[in-house]
């Protein structure tokens, strides 16, 4: 684990946000005594003793699983679902003949269990599917269950009470647990952003980071913590300073929240008159009320893939007009931005025809739809179809070449065409728009502007790309940061090529939704923002705080940085 | 015996969640139930068998039941697949 970056002599460590809030405290480490294997063999009279020790630690094992469930069931029907495998798992009959199995031909009960879950584990490690791969920690949480249990050992979750929890990985039982405790934040070493807990700390509030590479040697129990689960920061030992900035910044959370309401109505304004176009990021039809109430002045994106992760396929026509349609209605007379299926193979297999070893740079965004035109036509003509209301802008994602674009506006033509002759409704002046998310689109930003009627950044891809680095790697998550001076330099390429050829350019990833962020995009000159509802009022704030024009004076400051560290000073701290 | 092939529709494939299920299902039946892959057989009553089966979204896989209920356990099990586990497929 590298030191991220050290503006105040203080330790601040950088992991993966993995649930969003700020948590101080005392540190509860929780430290797993790595089980080893025992290399002594068991003579014939410790056997039977043996035997007997493992089926006492498997029951002990399965009775602490069905108080889990209990209590899952009252606190989230998913967490139960899960632990109900784990019971299965630990109950299993086979893995249980082959362990006692072990034990009878003279091998200690902790190296049996080890062994037999170690040559589970490596099948999953092998499979293809990163999904498969992230069960693996199923079987640990299961196993380091046992051994626990094998040695007398249960976890006291007790001492965990009002802490921060830092440890190697945490289960979802620990979850509830510590729940219960009125736990405030969870560190890990390990974990994927989609684990079980992960998911379940969104599900409580509860913040968290992970990927936090050799926490529990780092951290002691009893060390005051920040976990600050927006940017995925732990810092250790905070001084006076950043102690109160963080505990003023948890009470201004709190106190947003109630005060937030009230500006609703009010205009997306800087102190010194600049407007601001606040949108919202959807990813259904039922999320735009929920975004209107909040305020937002149009629907900013539409991850339009995610009609297709829930049908499990390519939809009809018809059926995608009327989704399409149900957005577009419920926003009107607010405008509506579709951005085209953005699928990978990570994402939804389906038409991509065979395994790809790097989906990332695979056939994806507007490759894929290039690829198989007959998907892209179905879903170019349903968003027309829905545009009768004159509120509609079509988004392409993932473009990385000028041939690409083209491709796709004939393509737009040759739809308009068809229906024309159809005689149906629809908008033939529809906003065309590209999603600047690789850094060859930033490059060559210029070229794309004339060519279009908007720009969308995407700053996470944006980031993930051009610094080549997966986000949600625990191994380089440290190295992921859209504050980047080489990130801020292309967005900043790509709002002048858009001013230049007076288009919009707005910014839909992440990043709109940074606090000290903010900003900075104002102050490059970004006009339109969009992010999730949840964020939009807090966003509203932070615009009608700001004053343009110091804005600008810090984008130049930071055009001068050459460090992501010197960036961090220049926005006074980390975000 | 039957002996039939079952497809893995569900998106995430065949992780902790569906092979509980699956496992729950081939244990209210009397008859032996197995899956294949490559060749490799799998108790279908272990949840820990079918999870290193690491079967993914597309994957085809052999089914065998073998015992008195046989026809409805192999009928409860291909629904179980091709409904794909009551999840987003």
């Amino acid at each position: 684990m590298t030191d991220a970056f050290v503006p105040y002599g203080l330790r601040i460590l950088k992991g993966i946000p993995a649930s969003p809030g700020i948590a101080i405290g005392r540190a509860f480490v929780l430290s797993s005594d790595s089980p080893s294997l025992q290399p002594d063999v068991l003579t014939l009279e410790e056997v039977p003793v043996e035997l007997e020790r493992f089926r006492i630690a498997q029951e002990a094992t399965t009775v602490e699983l069905m108080n889990a469930i209990e209590l899952a069931r009252l606190e989230s029907s998913t967490v139960s679902s899960i632990l109900e495998s784990y019971l299965m798992i630990a109950s299993d009959p086979i893995m249980t003949n082959a362990i006692m199995g072990r034990i009878t031909t003279g091998t200690p009960a902790e190296t049996a269990v080890l062994s037999e879950f170690d040559i589970h584990k490596t099948v999953l490690y092998n499979a293809r599917d990163p999904l498969l791969r992230e069960r693996v920690q199923d079987f640990e949480h299961v196993m380091e269950r046992m051994i626990a249990a094998l040695r007398n050992r249960t976890l006291s979750h007790e001492q965990a009470i009002d802490s921060v929890v830092v440890s190697g990985s945490i289960t979802p039982q620990d979850m509830l647990f510590f729940k219960q405790l009125r736990t405030l934040g969870y560190v890990t070493e390990i974990g994927g952003i989609n684990s079980h807990s992960c998911i379940l700390a969104r599900d409580f509030g509860i913040p968290a980071v992970i990927g936090l590479r050799n926490a529990t040697e780092m951290i002691q129990t009893d060390m005051t913590v920040i976990v600050d689960g927006y940017a995925g920061l732990l810092i250790v030992e905070p001084d006076q300073a950043t102690l109160a900035e963080y505990t003023s910044k948890q009470k201004q959370a709190a106190e947003y929240r109630d005060r937030l309401g009230s500006l609703v109505g009010e205009p997306t304004v800087t102190r010194d008159g600049v407007e601001i176009v606040l949108k919202a990021n959807i990813d259904s039809p039922d999320q735009v009320d929920a975004a209107i109430m909040s305020g937002c002045e149009g629907i900013g994106l539409v991850r339009t893939e995610m009609l297709l992760v829930q049908k499990g396929r390519y939809p009809s026509v018809a059926e995608q007009t009327s989704w399409y349609r149900d957005i577009v209605e419920r926003a009107y007379p607010l405008p509506v931005t579709f951005r085209a299926f953005d699928v990978g193979s990570d994402k939804f297999r389906e038409g991509i025809p065979h395994h790809e070893e790097n989906p990332a740079l695979g056939l994806r965004g507007i490759r894929f739809l290039l690829y198989r035109p007959d998907i892209f036509e179905n879903q170019i003509s349903a968003i027309l179809r829905a545009s009768a209301h004159r509120n509609v802008r079509l988004m392409i994602p993932m473009v990385s070449t000028l041939e690409e674009l083209d491709e796709a506006k004939l393509l737009i033509e040759k739809c308009k065409e068809k229906l024309r002759a159809e005689g149906a409704d629809f908008d033939p002046a529809m906003a065309i728009g590209v999603m600047i998310e690789t850094p060859a689109a930033a490059l060559m930003a210029d070229a794309i502007a004339p060519r279009v009627d908007f720009l969308s950044i995407g700053t996470n891809d944006l980031a993930q790309y051009t610094l080549a680095t997966d986000r949600t790697n625990e191994l380089v998550a440290d190295i992921f940061d859209a504050m980047h001076p080489a990130v801020l330099r292309l967005i900043t390429m790509t709002v002048n090529a858009a001013h230049n050829a007076g288009i919009t350019a707005s910014v839909c990833g992440e990043m709109a939704g940074h606090s000290a962020a903010t900003e900075m995009l104002v102050g490059i000159g970004i006009t339109e923002l969009s992010v999730s509802p949840p964020l939009l009022l807090e966003l509203k704030h932070r615009i009608r705080s700001a004053i343009y024009t110091d804005c600008q004076v810090l984008v130049k400051r930071m055009a001068k940085c050459s460090t992501t560290t010197e960036v961090y000073a220049v926005l006074g701290g980390p975000l | 015996m039957i002996s039939t092939t079952v497809r893995v529709m569900n998106r995430a494939g065949l992780h902790t969640r569906p092979a509980a299920m699956l496992v729950k299902v081939a244990a209210q039946y009397s008859s032996e139930i197995y899956l294949i892959r490559d060749g490799f057989n799998i108790n279908a009553k272990s949840i820990i068998g079918v999870m290193t089966l690491a079967a993914e979204q597309g994957c085809e896989l052999g089914l065998i039941a073998e015992g008195a209920d046989e026809t409805a356990a192999a009928n409860a099990i291909e629904t179980l697949f091709s409904d794909g586990f009551g999840e987003q497929m």
